[in-house]
């Protein structure tokens, strides 16, 4: 009996040639390198800029120092504030179907859609109206005040957390759950147990992605709580106020303070926690 | 089955190809230029502080519709503008509402000698919300318990700098600071915080240099208070085109000026006359305070 002839699959793909295999390895080395070109041009142009001008002693004075710490709070506030929401909200939509799931899908992408001074001006156009001046007056107030930067970074890191939580949690085999249920887990603890667990690292991306987007945040920030330097003075409004009082050299200090914190910040957090998969 | 190509057949796919990236490339190579540039040639690029744009917006109209030639507006904040200017070092005409940013374009050389040309005169208003729920009438109201004040930033903009100096000049500053609750970026941000209720008073220019003037209120502050007032300048960028040249004069022209005037911006001296005592300087420079709002009670 003739042994039956290997047959290709559904999923099997032909071999490409070797001409497409070079001209694909020299386009992602070229796309790597000009990424990574691009990236060091952002790093060493304000680094180039503000060096050779003192900028250590700028860096050093209260003002910045001050602006670091609103900024860094404010971020760390926002990102899990919004991370709080975007969980269960993921969480729903990626496991539970019900009448209008898609539209409301699509509505939480709202943050990310609007531009951010747009949603600046929507917020100050929210807590301006007589519900959102009640609430200004009897519980907190947000209009031009520290509150109204956590607001302003929380919707805008939200949009960002909620898309990658979603899709963390859609990674999760659904099956696992059943398993759990199964030999007799109740539903929190499957979540606890099971599905949080299996989605860390991509909640993990999620939480880190809104305080980065948090951190860097400036236009929503500077409609809803004005450009207070010590009071509501984040680092990237710093920075645009010194550009607006001809400062060049602070405004590129400052720069590289946002950028070597942010990036040192992802970085620890990258080692500590996702890194030990 | 994949039929084999001969070779010959092959290297001409190949070449083909690689005559098609060619011509790609030099297409991309080729719109680099005007790319970097921003704009096409014959279009006109304006950078100006906030306070213009209501005119500014209908001059540009009225002048693509007489000459064909587009002109673009890019607005912010007078220093914002100008650093933008100092590190792209590209556009046509700046216009500064506070003669000092003039001056400083002039001193980091960006401007083409002599091109300066008044268009029109300012003078710091007290404003607030349309319907002025708080009843702010005076100065002094800035210091009444519970009223919200807000002022642009002085070391941004012109509005804040000339802000700060009417409160200074009248004994009001350290008085008004508990009220103080923000700086905003720049003039129309202070006027849209008013609008929306955001704050409950201000001082800055006038309604007529809001976009929506029907929002706000303007507030004529007493002669005796105004330590001076400002005038608005526009001047080519060394950086211009010729058509630059032809909008500055249709700006600082007959046209130009009574458009300004029907917009509500003071274009003579005569009509200044009215705000102001007499000997009360046009100009001048004034140094900014250090950052943030000093001492914060």
């Amino acid at each position: 009996m003739e042994p039956p002839s290997p047959r290709l699959g559904a999923g099997a793909v032909s071999l490409p040639r070797r001409g497409a295999v070079g001209l694909l390895r020299a386009y992602l080395a070229a796309g790597l390198g000009l990424s990574f070109l691009f990236i060091l041009a952002i790093l060493v142009a304000p680094a180039a800029y503000s060096l050779p001008r003192g900028a250590a002693a700028l860096l050093a004075s209260p003002h910045t120092l001050r602006a670091l710490a609103v900024s860094l709070f404010a971020a760390t506030l926002a990102s899990s504030l919004a991370m709080a929401l975007a969980l269960p909200a993921a969480y729903t939509l990626s496991r539970w179907s019900f009448p209008g799931r898609n539209l409301l899908d699509t509505l939480l992408d709202t943050p990310v859609v609007i531009s951010p001074v747009a949603l600046g001006a929507t917020l100050l156009l929210i807590f301006s109206s007589p519900p959102g001046q009640a609430f200004q007056q009897h519980i907190l107030r947000v209009v031009f005040a520290f509150p109204g930067v956590v607001v302003a970074q929380a919707v805008v890191a939200f949009g960002l957390q909620v898309r990658v939580a979603r899709a963390a949690f859609d990674a999760v085999d659904p099956r696992m759950e059943l398993v759990a249920r199964t030999l007799g887990s109740d539903p929190l603890h499957t979540f606890l147990r099971v599905t949080l667990p299996l989605a860390r690292r991509g909640l993990l991306t999620a939480l880190l992605l809104g305080w980065a987007r948090a951190l860097g945040e400036f236009g929503a920030t500077v409609t809803l709580a004005g450009a207070t330097l010590g009071r509501t003075g984040t680092l990237p409004v710093a920075i645009y106020l010194s550009l607006g009082a001809l400062r060049l050299d602070e405004a590129f200090a400052l720069t590289l303070l946002l950028v070597a914190v942010g990036m040192a910040a992802l970085a620890t957090v990258r080692i500590l926690g996702v890194g030990r998969e | 089955m994949r039929s084999a190509l001969p070779s010959r057949a092959k290297k001409e796919k190949r070449g083909g190809f690689v005559v098609r990236v060619g011509v790609l490339a030099l297409l991309l190579a080729s719109s680099l230029p005007s790319c970097a540039r921003g704009v096409h040639s014959g279009t006109v690029l304006v950078l100006a502080p906030v306070a213009m744009r209501p005119p500014l917006e209908e001059a540009a109209r009225v002048f693509q519709e007489r000459t064909g030639t587009a002109v673009e507006l890019r607005f912010g904040s007078s220093g914002k503008i100008l650093s933008e200017i100092e590190l792209a070092r590209r556009g046509d005409i700046f216009v500064a509402v506070c003669p000092e940013y003039m001056e400083e374009a002039m001193k980091r050389t960006l401007l083409i000698p002599g091109s300066e040309r008044v268009l029109a005169y300012l003078v710091p208003h007290l404003v607030t919300p349309a319907d002025n729920p708080k009843g702010v009438r005076t100065l002094e109201d800035l210091t009444r318990p519970g009223i919200r004040v807000a002022l642009p930033d002085p070391r941004a903009a012109c509005a804040g700098r000339y802000a700060r100096e009417v409160l200074e000049r009248a004994g009001l500053w350290n008085r008004v600071l508990p009220n103080l609750v923000a700086y905003t970026e720049d003039w129309e941000k202070l006027a849209q915080a008013l609008a929306l209720h955001a704050a409950d008073a201000g001082i800055g220019w006038g309604r007529n240099q809001f976009s929506r003037p029907e929002e706000i209120q303007d507030i004529p502050i007493p002669p005796e208070h105004l330590p001076r007032v400002s005038y608005v300048a526009a001047a080519l960028l060394r950086s211009s085109s010729p058509a630059a040249r032809a909008f500055l004069d249709f700006l600082a022209g007959e046209g130009g000026k009574s458009l300004l005037a029907r917009k509500g911006y003071i274009t003579t001296r005569d009509e200044l006359s009215r705000y102001v005592l007499p000997g009360t300087p046009v100009g001048g420079s004034w140094s900014p305070p250090p950052p943030g709002l000093g001492r914060v009670p």
